[in-house]
């Protein structure tokens, strides 16, 4: 599990050190599940923060303590349906892969470990460098809303405030 | 901003109906509180075939016969002491016979060795007693035993003794595993009353063949109302009259193919009884969902005399 997560960071770090100026953000979240009542934290990227498509890919993680014990890896697509001068408010669906750790404690009848999630949700978004987020998530399969909420730094966009010292920042942050 | 108002209204809606009418909490229910229940073995002792004792306080010439007709022929000679002191009359000479599944089943004496099915003719418990202390035979000497059987085979069942292994009577044939040099013929021989052999070894005794291999289907019992931790599990197979239990809610190894009757007994903490009858073939190893219902004494005699 560990070298997984340490080859999702290399991967999401490598690729934000490519020159992705505005084109990639890395940030990290916390999560909670109200159906099972369990807290977590994910970390992810996003490619194409600022075009109205963006694609995440991410990581999120409960918490051994929790009463589900699980890490799910995956991607998703946000459509921004609605943005101001200071944030976004998009729609999203992820699919992703499903590892349910503490799966044979449950009493669910058909419970497994290995698993494949969709799940569909509504966000929004800053539009500063550092920019919060938080989301709304609903999961088809098991049935269960999350809400996850953290913070995304976008590469190449070194103003404070979210103002850009450079020509190619200044598309940070966007409002068109 | 007007157009965010509307925006806000529908993701309060949808949050709204997602989490009151679509959510689920399956995955941290509860588990249901399963039937719990005592071990059987009390009930089971209290119908199990009493151990005859016969005070032998003289010479004679037998033999001693057992309430189900086993006939015991031995001589005091044969007889030491555990420092290897002869003995002198008197002395007592116990007997357990169980020739029907049921009785198997009562006295949980599974016809298996080393995990490989026996097919069987009875099972008896031969034991002899100087003053409580208990007796061994004389290397050399053997006592004589026929078990009652209206259609014995010629040249066919071989004569198994039990031993303890991990609180389990296992069979063999290997009397040198059991450090007892065999002189005498393993094959048990036919006459007018049934089988007859004698005996090199004293304790429990089995007229058996090997009917199964190391390979072949495992029975795993599992429940979703029924805690199946104090349930006795027994199969019987009638093609080889063989009884066997099941450990940890698991049974094996069966040949594939074979005709099985499936017993599982337990009582509450009432006392009251508990049962579950299955008939099924086995072809292949399976999980068996068992539930449990309760029963009277009388009529779980009967099932147990209708294996």
């Amino acid at each position: 599990m560990n070298r997984i997560l340490f080859a999702v960071f290399l991967l999401l770090y490598g690729a934000a050190t490519e020159s992705l100026a505005q084109n990639f953000g890395l940030g990290a979240s916390g999560l909670y599940n109200f159906q099972t009542e369990s807290v977590g934290a994910g970390i992810r990227g996003v490619v194409f923060p600022n075009k109205v498509i963006s694609i995440s890919p991410q990581v999120s993680y409960f918490f051994p303590f929790n009463k589900v014990h699980e890490i799910t890896g995956g991607l998703s697509l946000e459509a921004k349906f609605a943005r101001t001068r200071s944030f976004n408010i998009y729609g999203l669906a992820h699919g992703g892969y499903n590892r349910w750790i503490s799966y044979n404690a449950s009493a669910l009848h058909d419970a497994q470990p290995n698993n494949w999630n969709f799940e569909g949700g509504i966000g929004i978004s800053g539009q500063k460098c550092l920019r919060f987020f938080a989301e709304y998530r609903y999961n088809l399969k098991f049935r269960e809303t999350h809400l996850n909420a953290g913070l995304i730094y976008i590469f190449g966009c070194k103003g404070r405030s979210g103002k850009s010292k450079s020509k190619k920042a200044d598309d940070c942050p966007v409002y068109r | 901003m007007k157009i965010f108002q509307n925006y806000f209204v529908i993701t309060f809606a949808l949050i709204s109906g997602l989490t009151l009418f679509s959510c689920s909490k399956d995955r941290i229910e509860e588990r249901d509180e399963l039937n719990d229940y005592q071990s059987p073995n009390a009930y089971l002792d209290s119908k199990k075939q009493p151990e005859q004792d016969f005070l032998i306080d003289t010479n004679g010439t037998g033999p001693i016969v057992g309430n189900q007709g086993t006939l015991i022929w031995g001589s005091k000679n044969c007889l030491k002491l555990p420092n290897g002191d002869t003995i002198a009359f008197p002395f007592n000479v116990k007997l357990v016979e169980l020739y029907t599944p049921k009785d198997m089943i009562y006295y949980r004496m599974p016809t298996v060795s080393s995990n490989r099915i026996l097919e069987t003719e009875g099972e008896i418990r031969l034991r002899a007693f100087k003053d409580g202390t208990e007796l061994s035979l004389r290397p050399g000497c053997a006592y004589k035993v026929t078990m009652p059987n209206s259609i014995p085979q010629v040249d066919y069942m071989r004569v198994f003794y039990g031993f303890e292994n991990s609180n389990i009577i296992d069979w063999t044939d290997d009397l040198g595993s059991l450090g007892v040099t065999q002189f005498e013929n393993p094959i048990w021989g036919v006459d007018t009353i049934g089988y007859t052999a004698m005996i090199e070894r004293l304790g429990w005794i089995n007229c058996d063949r090997l009917a199964g291999t190391t390979s072949g289907a495992t029975v795993t019992f599992t429940s979703e109302v029924d805690d199946l931790t104090n349930v006795a599990i027994f199969a019987y197979l009638p093609a080889t009259k063989t009884v066997m239990q099941a450990y940890n809610q698991s049974l094996g190894i069966l040949p594939n193919g074979t005709l099985t009757k499936i017993v599982a007994i337990a009582q509450d903490a009432s006392g009251n009884l508990f049962s579950y009858y299955n008939e099924l073939t086995i072809n292949n190893s399976q999980s068996i969902n068992i539930t449990l219902s309760q029963i009277s004494d009388s009529d779980l005699t009967a099932v147990l005399d209708g294996l």
